[in-house]
């Protein structure tokens, strides 16, 4: 049992010797005492005010009233909690539990904070407490009485002496007559609180600030029982393991306002508030407004709204690996260039970087959509490209081919390289006519997959005006649409993205040994070919996870397709925020979302790294 | 026959180096070309580019047709005359030289670069010299720095003109500034240069005449006023500098970091006085968060976002780091569930969701919601990369603090942080360069930053329709200019701290 003791003669000696000094600290530790009485009657008000408006249950007509949760909920919600952080400031259960279950020392405390837990359960569940005053006082006392405990840090003792009194009860006397001093303030804790708790209103009568103002009660409690730790535990320093534990349970202590004031708060919101109402019902209803998505077109009158997410998640998809392709693609290119000999090319590099990686990507986006809406022509001007390719600002519409077709060919084309993946599975075939065979086969495969695309013939679009009197009834026939916000969204995520990639590219290649170069150098290789056959091998070794963490942020960027209107999973979700107001469940859903997308990224990515990083250097 | 040329003729000279430079470009010449003969190719080469520069210069001034004024134009045209020289050059001393016999892809890349070059750059002149129309920008300089709200005040007489709860802030920003600058190794003359070219393009800016709508006299006055402080400060800096030892340099710093924050809050308090200090009629009415604009705004996000974001993150990272699950688990909890999520979500859920929960006690505006999201989601990514530093420190440093008697606070403070902080230092200052960009993302919730503005702006006047593309310009270079001066300082911190290695490759 620890008691501060406070050191008369000491302090009288420190403040002879540094007065200014003392006052300032005496004047710092005020100023914590008055900050923390704040905080703690702030939020304890609160919470209790809550805690009361949930307890109480005024049955109209039939039907509860909206905000009453049961007791025993309470418990459950708010021991549970605590039951929680009682298991981590504890830190037993570790992951060697399961070979020695007989150690029952090393997990004891757990246990008994179950035990509690299910005492609590059983008291809200059976015993009638009153709403205003018992209930908060088990809630809110119960908290603190767990924070107490914990600091005292006497429940190890005690529950290996109640397990071992159990056992046998006939040394059980000896065992409390010498160590009852070790657990007398835990045991007189606990019986204190299930008296008052019990005659609350016996005790309300004398002292009527223990059952009408319980916040100002535990604030002060709370006060004291810091203060007096935070002395114990200044003299402590030297015994670590417990030092450990007394600074999170100091902590556990502090932070008891917030949690209670937390869980009291969502607990009422989602009862109260229509916009925390969590359940996905609402997504199964029609959605009313109108997307541009491809390939499955969601009806306008008929799609639920989980069919316009699912069309909003393709459209994210879409863009990300297009904009992934198409900016390490240029990347490598511009990181490759700005390391070259080539004065002028490195200068391009350079300037290219320089500009596009110090840019916003919102005004990037927007920049792009306007120019690119106001210089491409518009739809009166019919401009065509060659009779195929039609140019709008409207979009861009391009000849199309039976979809089946497509698949078909690109099938025959990843049939060829599983083939010539076979031929070589003895090692690449270098020479001659290796390298004139598998030209020919390349030839071949690329021709033939052409013409199975073209097959069907192709349709071109035309553009014709349905009435010639009235403006604007332009009509596109046939031809397969890009839509601007499409190309827009690409280019801006592909430039913003290439830059960073060239960056990353450029750092990784300088981090290579230079013997590398020389030797490939010194080998007769070209340049072209040092940098296919030596650099960019070894260089993927250092930028894969550089190249893993732009490619999570090419996804999450991709929510601002909203500037350029572009239809993906955010922008939709958002849409069916605004109309119907269900925030908290939409958000839920756009952060999985999200974190399902960084997380398919983050693992494709890992599986190259351990194909790029399997020769150890 | 070359012994009997003058080696050291500067024509030849020039011509030397004029060859060794288009070699850089174009790759080595073919045989035919030797010692003797190279001046001859270089100089006809030389004069045959002139040539077509000049019938370019004057093909462009005949297609000019915008009434503008004569230098725009002559300016104009005299970029694509050098450009059109440069690609000519490059074309006729491939075509000359020979160059393709030697090396395929150098002449291929410096054909494709120089006339690149021509293109873009000589496109993007027209656009910036002659074909656009900055008097948007003009009309509306006040508006893109000072917001809306203030802006009424300055240009129209009827309201009252609220500038002064800017001055203060700018003052004391440049003397503290200033003052951490005099305490680097800046030397007088490039500071004087520097800053005096600042100040002068700041006057420059408000001076112009055209479209000038409100009275510039007081604010050049201001200008002056700040920059004379200013280098009465660097002055003052600079001696205590080189009089003193390291260690009071030292402090000196860490006494202007502090003044730093302290210069946060009196900026905030000047624009918004707190509710306590208005009721008892010790302060005006100030500007309710939300109606704060122009660049200030993003200023003051971004400096709040980098104060409260580092804090946070030491203590997420320790968290993280610790052997304590009660610590351990929460951080990594918060740093994994903020991470996951784009910052726009986050933003939205800090318009709709926050304000639930967090009503009864504090009923925060927009701008501060969106203070505390940056804050939060900076910290998490800081966190991560400071994590990856403090595992780095050499175990040894830690045990040597310990030995000493030294705290557990004291050595995560004192001997793990610096050391994490030293080695991650680029990869922080990438992250706060890409939280400062990410401000712009403040126009969805409605506040009218300097990025909302600029698209607003075209809007605003009937005259000013086509001009879409010019206010947005002005705020990226605003931005990239910003940017730009964040990471040369971090490069500049990280030469004083020895860490610079050629070629580390960055986050962002």
């Amino acid at each position: 049992m620890q008691t501060p003791s406070i050191d008369i003669q000491g302090l009288k000696s420190n403040i002879a010797k540094d007065p200014s000094r003392f006052a300032k600290n005496a004047l710092f530790q005020i100023l914590t005492v008055a900050i923390l009485w704040k905080y703690l009657t702030l939020f304890m008000g609160m919470s209790y005010d809550m805690s009361k408006q949930i307890s109480l249950n005024i049955v109209i007509a039939g039907n509860s009233s909206q905000t009453y949760y049961p007791l025993g909920d309470q418990v459950l919600v708010i021991g549970g909690i605590c039951l929680i952080f009682f298991a981590l400031i504890q830190n037993e259960v570790k992951f060697d539990i399961l070979r020695n279950p007989r150690d029952y020392r090393s997990y004891i405390t757990t246990i008994s904070g179950v035990i509690g837990l299910a005492i609590f359960w059983l008291i809200a569940e059976n015993v009638e407490l009153s709403p205003r005053t018992q209930a908060p006082f088990l809630i809110i006392g119960g908290t603190f009485l767990t924070g107490f405990l914990l600091i005292q840090d006497e429940l190890g003792k005690l529950s290996i002496l109640l397990v071992q009194s159990v056992a046998n009860p006939r040394n059980s006397v000896e065992l409390w007559k010498k160590s009852w001093q070790e657990v007398i303030i835990s045991i007189s804790a606990i019986l204190l609180f299930i008296t008052v708790l019990y005659n609350l209103s016996m005790i309300g009568a004398y002292i009527p600030s223990i059952s009408r103002e319980q916040d100002k009660v535990f604030s002060i409690l709370l006060l004291v029982t810091t203060i007096s730790w935070l002395l114990v535990m200044s003299k402590e320093a030297d015994r670590p393991a417990v030092v450990y534990k007394r600074h999170s349970s100091m902590a556990f202590l502090l932070s008891i306002p917030l949690i209670l004031f937390l869980a009291f708060r969502i607990m009422l919101l989602l009862r109260t508030d229509p916009t925390w109402d969590v359940s996905w019902d609402f997504m199964d209803s029609i959605a009313g407004f109108s997307i541009t998505n491809w390939p499955n077109q969601v009806n306008t009158s008929l799609g639920t709204r989980w069919d316009f997410h699912w069309a909003g998640v393709i459209n994210a998809v879409r863009v990300v690996l297009i904009s992934i392709f198409l900016c390490t693609v240029i990347g490598i290119i511009v990181g490759v260039m700005r390391l070259s000999n080539h004065r002028l090319s490195s200068l391009f590099g350079t300037v290219y970087v320089e500009v596009f990686r110090n840019m916003p990507l919102a005004l990037l986006l927007f920049t792009i959509s306007i120019t690119v809406g106001n210089t491409l022509p518009v739809m009166q001007d019919e401009f065509s490209i060659a009779n195929t390719v039609l140019l709008s600002n409207q979009g861009i519409f391009i000849p199309s081919v039976d979809p089946f077709l497509l698949f078909v060919s690109l099938l025959l084309l990843a049939l060829v390289k599983a083939y010539t993946r076979y031929l070589d599975r003895d090692g690449f075939d270098d020479s001659e006519e290796g390298v004139r065979s598998r030209f020919k086969i390349w030839v071949g495969a690329s021709a033939a997959s052409v013409a199975i695309l073209l097959s069907r013939g192709w349709d071109v679009p035309t553009i014709w005006k349905r009435i010639p009197e009235s403006p604007g009834s332009w009509v596109v026939e046939g031809g397969f649409e890009i839509t601007l916000p499409f190309i827009c969204i690409i280019a801006g995520l592909t430039i913003y993205t290439s830059a960073i990639v060239a960056e990353i590219v450029r750092g990784s290649i300088q981090s290579l040994p230079r013997g590398q170069i020389e030797a490939g150098i010194s080998l007769g290789l070209s340049p072209f070919q040092r940098l296919r056959l030596v650099i960019i091998p070894q260089a993927l070794r250092s930028m894969v996870p550089a190249l893993n963490n732009q490619y999570m942020n090419v996804w999450k960027n991709s929510s601002l397709a909203m500037v350029v209107a572009y239809n993906d999973v955010f922008y939709i979700n958002l849409v069916i925020v605004n109309k119907i107001g269900k925030a908290v469940p939409t958000f839920i859903l756009i952060l999985i979302t999200y974190q399902i997308g960084s997380l398919v990224i983050s693992a494709l990515m890992n599986m190259y790294n351990r194909r790029v990083t399997r020769v150890q250097i | 026959m070359i012994s009997d040329m003058p080696q050291t003729s500067p024509v030849m000279r020039a011509l030397k180096w004029y060859a060794g430079f288009d070699e850089g470009i174009t790759g080595k010449p073919a045989k035919w070309v030797n010692d003797s003969n190279e001046h001859l190719f270089s100089s006809s080469v030389i004069l045959l580019s002139l040539l077509l520069a000049i019938n370019t210069y004057f093909t462009e001034m005949d297609s000019l047709y915008l009434e503008v004024s004569q230098w725009k134009n002559v300016l104009y045209c005299l970029i694509t005359a050098f450009l059109a020289f440069f690609a000519w050059s490059t074309t006729l001393s491939v075509i000359f030289k020979g160059t393709f016999t030697q090396s395929k892809s150098a002449p291929i890349l410096g054909l494709i670069v120089a006339w690149a070059m021509y293109f873009i750059v000589s496109g993007v002149s027209y656009f910036v010299i002659v074909g656009a129309e900055w008097e948007v920008i003009w009309a509306n300089r006040a508006t893109l720095f000072l917001g809306i709200e203030i802006n009424t005040g300055v240009v129209n007489p009827d309201f009252e003109n609220q500038t002064w709860r800017l001055w203060p802030s700018l003052i004391l920003t440049t003397i503290i500034i200033c003052s951490a600058i005099g305490t680097t190794s800046e030397t007088n003359r490039g500071f004087a240069v520097k800053f005096g070219l600042i100040w002068a393009a700041c006057i420059f800016y408000v001076w112009y005449p055209v479209r000038l709508n409100y009275n510039p006299d007081g604010v050049m006055q201001n200008l002056t006023l700040t920059a004379l402080l200013g280098a009465v400060a660097f002055l003052l800096s600079r001696r205590y500098t080189e009089k003193s030892e390291e260690f009071l340099v030292n402090k000196l710093r860490s006494y202007l970091a502090v003044s730093a924050v302290f210069t946060f809050f009196i900026a905030i308090a000047l624009l918004d006085p707190p509710d306590a200090l208005v009721e008892r009629g010790y302060a005006e009415k100030g500007i309710e968060p939300f109606l704060w604009g122009g660049l200030y705004v993003n200023l003051i996000l971004i400096a709040a976002s980098l104060v409260l974001g580092s804090a946070l993150s030491v203590l997420l990272a320790f968290g993280r780091r610790s052997e304590l699950p009660f610590f351990s688990w929460p951080s990594t909890i918060i740093i994994e569930f903020i991470r996951s999520g784009p910052m726009v979500a986050w933003l939205f859920i800090a318009l709709f969701i926050l304000p639930d929960v967090i009503r009864p006690f504090y009923d925060a505006d927009v701008v501060v919601r969106t203070i505390m999201t940056f804050s939060i989601f900076g910290a998490c990514y800081i966190a991560e990369v400071l994590r990856g530093g403090l595992q780095n420190v050499p175990r040894g440093q830690i045990e040597a603090a310990v030995a000493l008697g030294l705290s557990p606070t004291q050595v995560k403070l004192f001997v793990e942080l610096p050391a994490a902080v030293r080695t991650t230092l680029p990869a922080i200052v990438s992250i706060f360069i890409g939280l400062w960009k990410d401000t712009t993302l403040v126009y969805l919730l409605g506040v009218l930053d300097v990025f909302a503005i600029s698209k607003i702006l075209p809007a605003t006047d009937f005259q000013f329709g086509d001009d879409y593309l010019e206010p947005l310009i002005f705020a990226a270079t605003f931005f990239w200019v910003v940017a730009l001066v964040l990471s040369r300082i971090s490069l500049k911190v990280e030469k004083s701290l020895g860490l610079v290695k050629e070629g580390g490759a960055e986050a962002t």
